[in-house]
């Protein structure tokens, strides 16, 4: 395909008017011609602006008591075995200051596929493993948290007073002793103290996690179980 | 750690989708309560029908929550997601029900009204709805058309050539004329900041 073949689809592949034959070839030329990806980036996120322009309408009054009486009627309650207002309130705040962080690594689809995203059978978060966060001067100070699902990611709380100044990295030891860093954060960052990011399947399996300063060295930990 | 309610409303919507997702009660009542409005209103304009626009609303918030983990905010935003999921579910309802619902000739209908010489007003309208109108208004009304048609409408230059009486590469030229010259008007804004 020549850039002008592509730019004559260009509109209609950035509205999501073509089908999907038409727009993997589209896309393929993309692959290879970075001058039609950013006409294609900018022109999506025209169309993407127009739709976003939409006339703004109050719904008939319950509508949002109807809409949340209907998902909770589906489940939609995280299914922990710790405490559970204290994990639901992990799991919130962790997701909503990582949300960039899980978003990202629970995959891309397109957003303009008619038939929507892939149907998952459970979008609930499940926890396979958690402990609490000691400090190294051995006072508890937060929560670790591996689930499994809607995808693997390692979520840390901590609680007031901060412990640690600067970025530090999360590193999560494997039962056979295998050590490996799955992301950094530091509180200029991630202002109210939770952290998330997605992490291998296999290292749902890590039996601890550090929480290394800026020198490497462990500034608190957490057994998993 | 303690989360006040309060906090919720000033999560990015990000992070809102997340707990949605996540199976967190009060981030989804957050999360309807904020677009709400955008997805009740888009359903409204395309259907026509208080009844089916509501209907549509529910099943888009219900679509956001089963499929919210595959949003990847590379490729859009929240708002645009989730609005796109409403457009689909809409007109699939459209067709079901009424295939004539949507008026073309009153698309603009689907734009909020511009805002007048109330600085206040207008400074809310650029933050919260985008600068993209102006241009929009400026284009000729049968580029405007196509395009609203193909973004809001969610209409192929097959149906927008048949709803015009135009043929099929007239529909196709003014879709892309008017988005090219949209794309310009988005790159001047972004150049002069």
């Amino acid at each position: 395909m020549t850039c002008d073949e592509f730019r004559e689809q260009l509109a209609e592949l950035a509205v999501g008017g073509v089908d999907a034959s038409e727009r993997n070839d589209l896309l393929s030329h993309t692959a290879a011609c970075a001058s039609c990806q950013m006409a294609l980036e900018q022109m999506t996120t025209v169309a993407d602006r127009v739709l976003d322009e939409t006339l703004e309408i109050e719904p008939p009054a319950g509508f949002e008591q109807r809409v949340l009486s209907h998902l909770n009627a589906a489940p939609l309650a995280a299914t922990v075995s710790a405490p559970r207002a204290r994990v639901r309130t992990a799991v919130l705040v962790a997701c909503a200051l990582a949300a960039g962080s899980i978003a990202t690594v629970l995959g891309a689809n397109a957003v303009r596929d008619r038939d929507g995203a892939r149907a998952r059978p459970s979008a609930a978060a499940h926890v396979v493993r958690q402990g609490t966060l000691i400090r190294k001067d051995g006072r508890p100070n937060g929560q670790v948290m591996l689930v499994d699902q809607p995808r693997a990611m390692v979520i840390v709380t901590i609680d007031h007073p901060r412990p640690f100044t600067g970025r530090v990295n999360c590193e999560l030891e494997l039962p056979n002793g295998q050590k490996s860093v799955v992301g950094s954060w530091s509180y200029d960052e991630v202002e109210s103290g939770a952290w998330a990011v997605g992490i291998p399947d296999e290292s749902l399996s890590a039996i601890r996690m550090n929480v290394l300063d800026t020198t490497g060295a462990v500034a608190a930990s957490s057994s998993l179980a | 750690m303690v989360v006040l309610p309060g906090k919720l409303d000033r999560l990015s919507d990000d992070a809102l989708l997340a707990a949605l997702v996540l199976g967190d009660r009060d981030g989804a009542a957050v999360f309807v309560r904020r677009f709400q409005r955008k997805v009740y209103g888009l359903a409204w304009v395309i259907t026509n029908d208080r009844s089916m626009a509501e209907d549509v609303a529910q099943t888009a918030f219900e679509r956001a929550w089963r499929h919210g983990a595959n949003f990847d905010p590379r490729r859009a935003s929240v708002t645009t997601w989730l609005l796109t999921i409403t457009r689909n579910l809409a007109i699939d309802a459209v067709r079901v029900r009424r295939p004539d619902a949507v008026d073309p000739t009153d698309l603009l209908a689907m734009l909020p009204p511009v805002i007048g010489d109330d600085p206040e007003k207008a400074a809310v309208h650029a933050d919260t709805m985008g600068r993209l109108r102006p241009a929009l208004d400026a284009l000729p009304p049968e580029q405007r058309r196509a395009v609203l048609l193909a973004t809001m409408g969610g209409r192929t230059t097959t149906e927008i050539s048949a709803i015009e009486g135009v043929p099929i590469p007239t529909a196709k030229t003014r879709l892309r004329t008017g988005l090219a010259k949209l794309t310009t008007a988005m790159m001047q804004q972004e150049a002069d900041g």
